[in-house]
């Protein structure tokens, strides 16, 4: 009977040992339940930041040097694209598609 | 993941919605396809017509022959361009060339869209604003 109960002793003894060395583990459950969560306040996050974003840049206007040369468009570029040059670089088409006498098409 | 991929895509949407950069010029002009197009909307009279299509017509000719031109002088730069080392002073002149006949066809067409215009009454330029 001694017996038993010192082995229960040492057991518990080492059980409060184990205990205290082992690090604590989260249960393998509760992750995706957190990123659920998790998901829609990083998108919300950034969709607050996108939207704060767009508005500071609408409503401030750009600083004249900030205008870069690539986005820059003369004002009278579209005076280049006169009426009717797409006729004058293209051929017309006459008759896309003929019917097929062969097959008794007649429409 | 669904919903940070439509957060991450809403900017685009957003960017691609916003309104194009103003035409300072071109917004205060109508091209003769658009006055054409609704000629029957603006109650274009047959004389009216007439003075359009004359005034078009002058205007196309001269483009097409500036336009030639252009073209040539443009391939003359792209050949001065190809040579190594490049002719500052030779491709300069070129371009001043080019940009002469630029001149020349935008200043050609400015006069049409002016002439056009004049042609058009307040309520008719009004009405061809919203048609735009």
């Amino acid at each position: 009977m001694n017996e038993d109960d010192d082995l229960r002793e040492a057991f518990a003894r080492l059980r409060e040992v184990d205990a205290q060395q082992t690090p604590r583990i989260a249960m393998p459950c509760a992750q995706p339940q957190r990123r659920r969560f998790m998901m829609p306040a990083i998108a919300a996050v950034l969709l607050l930041m996108t939207i704060a974003l767009v508005y500071v840049s609408r409503t401030k206007p750009a600083p004249v040097d900030a205008i870069r040369i690539e986005t820059w468009r003369a004002p009278t570029d579209f005076l280049l694209k006169t009426p009717g040059s797409d006729l004058t670089s293209s051929v017309p088409r006459l008759q896309p598609q003929l019917p097929d006498i062969r097959k008794g098409d007649r429409s | 993941m669904r919903v940070a991929i439509a957060a991450l895509l809403f900017p685009i949407a957003l960017f691609a919605q916003a309104p194009p950069q103003d035409d300072p010029i071109g917004r205060f002009l109508f091209p003769p396809e658009l006055i054409m197009a609704h000629a029957q909307e603006l109650g274009l009279q047959d004389k009216d017509r007439v003075a359009i299509k004359d005034e078009v017509g002058k205007a196309q000719s001269k483009f097409f022959d500036l336009q030639w031109q252009a073209k040539e002088e443009t391939d003359k730069m792209v050949k001065l361009l190809q040579q190594s080392p490049a002719d500052e002073a030779k491709i300069l002149a070129q371009a001043d060339r080019v940009m002469a006949l630029e001149r020349d066809i935008k200043r050609t067409h400015l006069t049409l869209l002016v002439r056009l215009r004049n042609m058009l009454s307040p309520e008719q330029q009004a009405q061809l604003q919203r048609l735009r």
